[in-house]
């Protein structure tokens, strides 16, 4: 017994290094383990990636059948005199609905985070985009009578989100959007300017925050929305 | 140096570090290598509605497809595949009369504190915070106080008014949405709702099997919007 205890009292500071490194190395890995759950493996990543590629691809060829074939019926209404008088009305509700690419006069608003440089005690949260920010331009531009709303080019439609999520904005589900922000509107384009301009409107609102743009525009091109996913809303009252 | 000096526990000790070591080394390079979870997510997430969209244009260029055959042969034929086509548009902008399951909320100024309140009354920004919330957790249609809101249905403070379409409304503000019941209860329960409780206002929300939303009824006069023309 006491021949061990002498032996173990040599051997101390060179037990106490190994124990040490030992309970380290047990942390360390443990948490590094307890990280994993938190990724997934490489090559499952590439596979969903190179899904949602072919998707993407998939979903762009259809988007211009699906416009050819509009285009076909427009002409097919055209030629036949009895449906002529039919061809505005298609119009309108394609235009309202969203499932016709348009073009026209308007303004743009070019939205940003703000560019100048904070200081320590200012909140950055205050100096960039939000949701209330592009839904607080669209709301108004509707009130000034805007036909068409897109943003970037994509459609805003009656139930388009936006999310602005970082540096992006997620809107129509599957469409992200990068800053700067455009918001489109097409109508009358001294209406849209001076609803905006408004003393103590959207634009006083927002200029101290973020990089609030506002320009006439000849001609604003708008793409065409993807038919609406309807699983529970039907025709009719019943 | 002799082996049998070495004792043995720093033998087995040295072993289980080796080991440990190896593991480790090997965990962090592929934990260095595999992309964070959320991106998965992300991309999942993209691929399902993606998935969704397609399946959407595809039932569209068929319809497309079945009515240009139906246009073709003219006459009556063609007359009423218009119209079909016509009803259709007309629905999905929101300007005919629909219905479905979905939920009611419906929104109230806080009680009876008179004018020292009305700071935290309901305002157009409310109403619009809710509706994308709503939009967002798949609302398939919505209207506020019987107006349908479409692509351009505004809601905004006019005065001390909230107008919706260019009509005036008044609380108890009544929102309707059709789409799933329990989603759309629960991304707003989780989210707006607490903060417009927190601010006093009385909000319910009623989960409801049938609810028929009324048509876009204003006149449509595109002035400055044009199809694009073909390139």
């Amino acid at each position: 017994m006491n021949k061990l205890t002498e032996r173990l009292n040599k051997n101390r500071f060179g037990l106490l290094f190994v124990f040490f490194v030992f309970g380290i190395m047990l942390a360390t890995q443990f948490r590094l383990t307890r990280q994993m759950p938190t990724t997934f493996s490489s090559e499952r990543a590439v596979l969903l990636a190179r899904q949602v590629a072919t998707a993407e691809k998939k979903h762009k060829e259809l988007l211009l059948e699906v416009d050819e074939l509009r285009k076909k019926i427009a002409n097919l209404t055209e030629e036949q005199g009895h449906l002529k008088t039919y061809q505005d009305t298609l119009v309108k509700y394609q235009i309202l609905a969203g499932t016709v690419a348009v073009e026209g006069r308007g303004v743009e608003v070019t939205l940003d985070d703000a560019k100048k440089p904070l200081t320590v005690d200012e909140n950055p949260n205050l100096y960039v985009i939000h949701d209330e920010d592009v839904l607080l331009v669209l709301n108004e531009l509707r009130a000034a009578g805007a036909e068409v709303l897109g943003i970037n080019g994509e459609r805003v439609t009656a139930m388009t989100e936006i999310r602005c999520i970082g540096p992006t904005i997620l809107m129509n589900k599957t469409k992200r959007i990068a800053a700067p922000f455009v918001i489109q509107a097409i109508g009358n384009p001294n209406s849209l300017r001076s609803a905006l301009m408004m003393p103590g409107g959207v634009y006083d609102q927002l200029k101290d925050f973020v990089t609030i743009n506002i320009k006439n525009a000849d001609k604003i091109q708008i793409k065409a929305a993807t038919p609406p996913d309807l699983g529970f809303l039907k025709e009719g009252d019943k | 140096m002799k082996a049998e000096k070495i004792p043995y526990t720093l033998l087995v000790v040295s072993l289980i570090v080796g080991f440990l070591l190896t593991v480790q080394i090997r965990v962090s390079r592929e934990l260095v290598n595999a992309p964070p979870l959320e991106r998965s997510f992300e991309l999942t997430a993209r691929l399902k509605n993606l998935s969704a969209e397609i399946e959407g244009l595809m039932e569209e260029k068929n319809s497309l497809s079945q009515k240009i055959n139906l246009l073709e042969k003219g006459g009556k034929t063609a007359e009423d595949a218009l119209l079909a086509e016509i009803n259709k548009n007309r629905f999905w902008a929101g300007a005919s009369i629909a219905h479905g399951p979905g939920i009611k909320v419906v929104l109230n100024n806080p009680p009876g504190f008179g004018i020292k309140s009305s700071l935290f009354n309901v305002r157009d920004e409310d109403l619009n915070n809710l509706l994308n919330e709503l939009k967002a957790a798949g609302a398939e249609g919505i209207s506020v106080n019987g107006q349908r809101v479409t692509a351009i249905t505004e809601i905004r403070m006019a005065g001390s008014k909230i107008v919706v379409n260019t009509k005036a409304i008044y609380p108890p503000y009544e929102v309707l949405a059709v789409g799933d019941p329990e989603q759309l209860k629960t991304s707003l329960e989780n989210g707006i709702i607490a903060t417009f409780r927190e601010w006093q206002m009385e909000v319910t929300i009623f989960k409801e099997k049938n609810i028929i939303l009324p048509a876009y009824s204003e006149a449509l006069e595109f002035t400055y919007a044009k199809p694009q023309e073909a390139k």
